[in-house]
C-alpha cells in the first residue's frame, strides 16, 4: 500500500477528499503566452474600414474620415482590452470527482483572478470537453468543470487545455494553451448489478458469530468512524443529539469478502475488471471488509475510502 | 450547408438590443426616402420587435427574398436607378431592414452590425454639420454597445439591465481611441478625390444659381435660407448699396427666358475683357464658397485681382476651371465704383437683341419715352420711375405668365420678384436703344460681428440689369430698388412667405426677443463657419499648410507615411500604457511591501512558500509565533485590502494613504 501511494504521488494523480497540496503548480498566463489574432469578423470590419475610407476619399467627405478614423481607433484599442483581459490570470487543477469510464469525466480546474478587475466570457475549451465559459471575478477563484467524454479507464490526461476570450468587441481572440500537468484516475466502468458479492462461508449473515451470538445481535456502541455503514449508525443517539455513533453487532468476526480474478471465468479482462469494480463498490456500500486479488497484486481485506480507492485504482491501472 | 451551433443562436434580449441600435442608425434616413419606402421600413421593423416580444419563426428564405426583389424594383421606380446616392441610400436602408428579418445567429447579427455601419457613414453625404456629427457619434457608441452585447450576451432581467456598464466601456473605448483618430485625421495623407467618377446625382442637392433665368427660378432659389457664401474683408466692408456679386450675365433672350448666349455655352471667350478704371479704392476680400455644382465664382463688382485658376469673361463674371463640387476659399480685390471708356467688341451688337416678338404696348411705352427725351439717362429715370409710379408689387409668389411674360408683367400683373423687375426693364431699355443686360448674383448679406464676417445667403440672390451709358461704361440699374428699396438695405425674411403676398424684409431691431434669436443665430454660424473651416475643409492643401507649419516642408507621399506612422505608434504606446498600466503601479506596491514583510519573517525561519496565500500564511505564523499575531494578522489584512478589495468605491486618496500606512508598518515590523 504504501509502494502503491508512492507510485500515486509520483504520477501526480489527482485524489479524491483530498485538499489541493500545492504540489503541482498553477500556470499564470502572461504576456509571452498570449496569443492575438483578429476573429473572421474583425477581418471583415477591416475590410469595411477599408470601404468607408475609399467613400470618404471619393467624396472628399471630412466626417467620413473621422468616423472612419473612430471606428478605427476602437477596434484597435480593443486589441489592448482583449490582451489585458486574459493576461494574469492562473489556472490551476482543481478537485475532480470521481470518474468511471462508462460516464463522461468531469475533470476539475481553478481559475484563479489576482487582480481587481473582473473578467468577462473567458472560455475554457479542452480536446473532447465541451467549452466552458466564465466571468472571473476580480480577485477570486473560479472553479470550472469540463466535461470530457469518451474517456477509457486508466490515466486521464486534459491535454493542452485552451483558454481564450473574445472581449470586448469580438473583433479580436487572444488565446493561451496551458498544459495543468495534472492527471486523473478513471476507473472502469462498473458492471450492473446481476451478480451477488463473492460472500464466503466463514461468517454468513445467518449464522453465529465468534462471541457466541448472531451478527444482528447488538453488541455495543463506538464512535463513528467514516467508512461504516450508514444502517449501523445509532440514529436514535443522533436524534439526542448526542454524536454519531455505530452500533456494534455480536461477534468481532466481521464478514470478510475476497474478490478475486480468478473466479471469474469465462469473462474477459475488461469484463472481470467491470465486475470487481462492481463488487468493491457494493461491499463498499455494505460496510464490509473486502480484499482484492488480481494477478499482478493483492490488497488485503480492509475498510474505508482509502481502502476503496486503492482498490479501485489499482484496477483502472491493472495492465497500464 | 454548415450546421448552426446552438451557442451562435443569439438570444430575444440580443436581439432587441441589435434593433434598437439598428433603428438609431437608420432614423435621420427616414424623411429622405420616399413615404412608401419609409413606411415599409418602419413596417419591416415595426415586425422584427413585435417577432421579439411574441417569437414566432422568422420568415423563410423565399418570402425575403420576394421582398427584396419587390423593394429593389420600387427603388427603381422612384429613382430611375439603382446607382447614385439617393438611390443607394435607399436600397442600403431596405436590406438593412431585410437584413433583421433575417436576423438568427450570431453570424447575421454581424453583417447586420456591419451594414449598419456603413448606413451611418451615408448620413455625411447629405450634411456634416455639427448636430450631425453629433448625432453619428452616438451611433458609434451604440453600435459598439451592440457588438459588445454580441459578444458577451446580456442575461439579466429585462432589457435595461446591463446597458450601464457596457456603455461605460463603449464611452470609454472612444476616449481612448480618439488621440489615435486625430493623428490619423491629420497625418493621414489626403488623397485628392475622387477616385473614380461619381454617378451623376451626387450633387444633387447642391443649389444655386442657374445658367439660365425665367420667371420664378430665382423667387425660388430665394426661399432657401442656406448659405451660399462667406465673405472675410480686409478693412471695412462696402456699404449694402455696393454689396453686389456678380453671377451670370444673360444676353440672350427669347421673350421668357435670358441665357448667356451662344458664345458663352461654347466656352470660347473671344471678347478681351475690356479696360475699366477703379474708382476710389479697392477692396480686399477672401470668399469661402459653398459648393454649387457650376463654374461661378462670385465677386464684388468688379473684380481687379482674380485668383490663381480662374477667368474672367467679357462681362466681368469670374469663372472657375471646373464645377465647384467642394467648399473653396479664394482671395481676391474689386473696385466697388468703375467707369469703361469702350464697349466691348460685340457687345453692342448682342445688347441689343431682341427677342422674336415684342408686344406692341412694350414699343408704345418706349416709344412714348424716347420722343419726350434723347438722353438715355432720362430714359432709365423714365421707366424707374414707371415702376415707381404704377401699383407694382414685389412678391416670391406672382401670378404664373404664359404667353408674352414680359407684357402681361408690365401691364396686367404688375406683381414679381427680381427676376421679372430686371427682365422687362433690360427688355425696355433694348428696344430703346439702349444695350442692356441682365446680370443675376447675390445682393447684401448679412454681417456676423462674432466672427467679423459677412454671410451671404440663397435668400439674397438677385437680378439686376445693367445699362451701356457712353460716358460712364455698363451701368448697374438695379430696378427692384425702385419698387422695394429696403430690399437693398435689408435681406428677405424668409421666415414670413406667403403665397402672393408681398415680400417681407429683415427687420432691423424689434423687441428683445428678435436681437436674442439673431445673435443665437450668429453664434450658431460662427461656430459652423469654424467647423467648415478647419474640419471640414480639411483637405490636401490644408494638410500641407498645416506641415509646413510644424517644419515639415515638401512632404511626399513616403514622407507622409513615415511620419503617419511614427505617429501611431506613439500615440498606441501612450494609450497601451494607460489602459495596461491602470492599477498595476498601485498592486505592485503593495505586493512589493508584502514581499519585505514576508522576507523578514524568512530571515527567522518562518518564510512563506510561494504558493502559500496570505491568510493561510497569516494564520500559520500566528500559531507558531502568538506574539506576533497582532500585527501579523494588521498587515495582512490590509495588504488584502489593498490587492484583492473589490466593489467597495476607494478613492485614490484612500488607497494611497492605505498604501502609506502598509509601507510603515512593514517597516517598523520585526519579526
Amino acid at each position: 500500500m504504501g509502494r502503491l501511494k508512492g507510485v500515486a504521488r509520483r504520477l501526480g494523480l489527482a485524489r479524491i477528499g483530498r485538499p489541493q497540496s500545492g504540489g503541482d503548480g498553477a500556470v499564470r498566463l502572461v504576456g509571452r503566452r498570449i496569443y492575438i489574432l483578429p476573429t473572421r469578423f474583425g477581418l471583415a470590419f477591416a475590410l469595411l474600414l477599408l470601404v468607408m475610407l475609399i467613400g470618404s476619399i471619393n467624396y472628399s467627405n471630412s466626417m467620413g474620415f473621422v468616423l472612419t478614423f473612430l471606428s478605427g481607433g476602437v477596434a484597435i484599442v480593443s486589441i489592448l482590452h482583449t490582451y489585458q483581459n486574459l493576461c494574469g490570470l492562473s489556472l490551476l487543477p482543481g478537485r475532480s470527482q470521481e470518474a468511471f469510464a462508462d460516464r463522461p469525466v468531469a475533470f476539475a480546474l481553478i481559475l484563479r483572478n489576482e487582480e481587481t478587475t473582473g473578467r468577462t466570457g473567458i472560455v475554457v475549451q479542452g480536446d473532447g470537453a465541451k467549452p466552458v465559459r466564465i466571468d472571473p471575478a476580480g480577485g477570486a477563484s473560479t472553479e470550472v468543470n469540463l466535461s470530457f467524454t469518451g474517456g477509457d479507464r486508466g490515466l486521464f490526461s486534459p491535454g493542452v487545455l485552451t483558454l481564450s476570450t473574445g472581449f470586448p468587441l469580438g473583433l479580436f481572440r487572444a488565446w493561451s494553451r496551458v498544459d495543468v500537468e495534472r492527471r486523473c484516475v478513471v476507473y472502469p466502468a462498473p458492471a450492473p448489478r446481476k451478480r451477488a458479492l463473492p460472500r464466503t462461508s466463514s461468517g454468513s449473515e445467518h449464522g453465529l458469530g465468534a462471541g457466541g451470538r448472531g451478527v444482528d445481535d447488538f453488541t455495543g456502541l463506538r464512535p463513528y468512524q467514516p467508512g461504516d455503514s450508514p444502517r449501523h449508525i445509532h440514529w436514535k443517539a443522533v436524534a439526542r443529539e448526542q454524536t454519531l455513533l455505530t452500533k456494534v453487532f455480536g461477534g468481532e468476526h466481521q464478514e470478510v469478502l475476497h474478490l478475486d480474478w480468478n473466479a471469474l471465468p469465462g469473462l474477459n479482462r475488461e469484463q472481470r475488471l467491470s465486475q470487481l469494480c462492481r463488487w468493491v463498490l457494493d461491499a463498499n456500500e455494505e460496510g464490509l471488509d473486502f480484499g482484492l486479488r488480481l494477478p499482478d497484486r493483492e490488497i488485503a481485506p480492509a475498510r474505508g475510502e482509502e481502502h476503496r480507492y486503492q482498490c479501485l485504482t489499482a484496477l483502472a491501472l491493472f495492465g497500464r | 450547408m454548415k450546421k448552426r451551433r446552438p451557442a451562435d443562436f443569439v438570444g430575444p434580449q440580443t436581439v432587441a438590443w441589435v434593433v434598437a441600435g439598428l433603428a438609431l442608425v437608420v432614423l435621420p434616413h427616414l424623411p429622405r426616402l420616399p413615404a412608401w419606402m419609409a413606411i415599409l421600413v418602419l413596417m419591416i421593423w415595426a415586425w422584427r420587435l413585435a417577432l421579439v416580444i411574441k417569437p414566432v419563426a422568422l420568415p423563410s428564405k423565399w418570402v425575403l427574398a420576394l421582398l427584396a426583389l419587390g423593394a429593389s424594383a420600387g427603388v427603381v421606380a422612384s429613382y430611375g436607378t439603382l446607382l447614385g446616392r439617393d438611390a443607394g441610400v435607399a436600397l442600403l436602408n431596405l436590406m438593412l431592414a431585410l437584413k433583421l428579418l433575417e436576423l438568427r445567429d450570431l453570424r447575421d447579427a454581424y453583417s447586420a452590425v456591419l451594414l449598419g455601419f456603413f448606413v451611418a457613414i451615408t448620413h455625411f453625404l447629405y450634411s456634416q454639420s455639427i448636430p450631425m456629427a453629433i448625432y453619428i457619434l452616438f451611433v458609434l457608441l451604440a453600435l459598439t454597445v451592440v457588438l459588445m452585447a454580441l459578444e458577451n450576451p446580456p442575461a439579466g432581467k429585462g432589457a435595461l439591465a446591463e446597458l450601464r456598464p457596457r456603455w461605460a466601456l463603449a464611452a470609454r473605448l472612444l476616449a481612448q481611441a480618439t488621440p489615435l483618430a486625430l493623428v490619423l485625421f491629420v497625418l493621414f495623407p489626403r488623397v485628392p478625390g475622387p477616385l473614380w467618377s461619381l454617378p451623376v446625382d451626387a450633387y444633387q442637392g447642391l443649389t444655386g444659381l442657374d445658367d439660365q433665368m425665367s420667371p420664378g427660378r430665382i423667387s425660388q432659389l430665394s426661399r432657401s435660407d442656406a448659405v451660399a457664401f462667406r465673405v472675410q474683408f480686409d478693412g471695412e466692408p462696402p456699404g449694402a448699396e455696393l454689396r453686389y456679386w456678380r453671377g451670370p450675365v444673360f444676353w440672350y433672350t427669347d421673350g421668357a427666358t435670358w441665357s448667356r448666349g451662344l458664345r458663352a455655352r461654347t466656352g470660347r471667350r473671344s471678347d478681351k475683357v475690356p479696360d475699366y478704371r477703379g474708382l476710389g479704392e479697392a477692396v480686399n476680400y477672401t470668399v469661402t464658397l459653398e459648393p454649387h455644382n457650376r463654374r461661378w465664382l462670385f465677386a464684388l463688382d468688379l473684380p481687379v485681382a482674380i485668383p490663381e485658376g480662374a477667368e474672367l469673361t467679357g462681362d466681368f463674371q469670374l469663372l472657375a476651371s471646373a464645377k465647384i463640387r467642394q467648399r473653396i476659399r479664394y482671395t481676391l480685390s474689386s473696385h466697388p465704383r468703375y467707369r469703361m471708356d469702350r464697349l466691348g467688341s460685340g457687345e453692342g451688337h448682342r445688347g441689343l437683341q431682341l427677342p422674336r416678338r415684342v408686344s406692341p404696348r412694350v414699343e408704345s411705352l418706349v416709344v412714348d419715352w424716347k420722343g419726350s427725351a434723347l438722353k438715355p439717362e432720362t430714359i432709365v429715370a423714365k421707366a424707374l420711375a414707371y415702376f415707381r409710379e404704377e401699383p407694382f408689387v414685389y412678391t416670391l409668389s406672382p401670378p404664373l405668365l404664359e404667353a408674352d411674360p414680359v407684357d402681361e408683367f408690365l401691364f396686367e400683373t404688375r406683381r414679381g420678384f427680381c427676376e421679372h423687375y430686371s427682365a422687362a426693364f433690360t427688355l425696355l431699355m433694348r428696344v430703346a436703344g439702349i444695350p442692356a443686360r441682365v446680370v443675376t448674383g447675390y445682393q447684401g448679406g448679412e454681417l456676423n460681428p462674432l466672427g467679423d464676417y459677412l454671410i451671404v445667403r440663397q435668400s439674397d440672390a438677385h437680378a439686376w440689369s445693367e445699362v451701356w451709358l457712353k460716358d460712364r461704361g455698363w451701368v448697374r440699374v438695379d430696378p427692384t430698388a425702385a419698387v422695394a428699396p429696403e430690399r437693398v438695405e435689408r435681406g428677405i425674411d424668409t421666415t414670413v412667405l406667403g403665397e402672393g403676398r408681398p415680400v417681407r424684409f429683415q427687420l432691423a431691431s424689434g423687441g428683445w426677443l428678435s436681437p436674442l434669436l439673431k445673435g443665437w443665430s450668429q453664434s450658431c454660424d460662427a461656430v459652423d463657419n469654424l467647423w467648415n473651416q478647419w474640419v471640414l475643409s480639411y483637405g490636401p492643401k490644408r494638410q500641407m499648410q498645416l506641415l509646413t507649419r510644424f517644419g515639415f516642408e515638401k512632404m511626399d507621399w513616403w514622407g507622409l507615411g513615415v511620419l503617419l506612422s511614427a505617429g501611431m505608434t506613439l500615440t498606441l504606446l501612450i494609450v497601451a500604457g494607460l489602459v495596461l498600466g491602470k492599477g498595476a503601479r498601485e498592486r505592485d506596491a503593495a505586493k512589493a511591501a508584502y514581499e519585505r514583510f514576508c522576507q523578514k519573517l524568512g530571515t527567522k525561519g518562518l518564510g512563506r512558500d510561494p504558493t502559500e496565500g496570505p491568510l493561510d500564511y497569516s494564520g500559520r505564523i500566528c500559531a507558531k509565533r502568538p506574539d506576533l499575531a497582532a500585527s501579523v494578522r494588521c498587515i495582512t489584512a490590509m495588504y488584502i485590502t489593498l490587492r484583492y478589495g473589490r466593489g467597495e468605491a476607494r478613492s485614490a486618496l484612500g488607497a494611497k494613504a492605505e498604501l502609506g500606512r502598509l509601507s510603515r508598518l512593514v517597516r517598523a515590523f520585526r519579526p
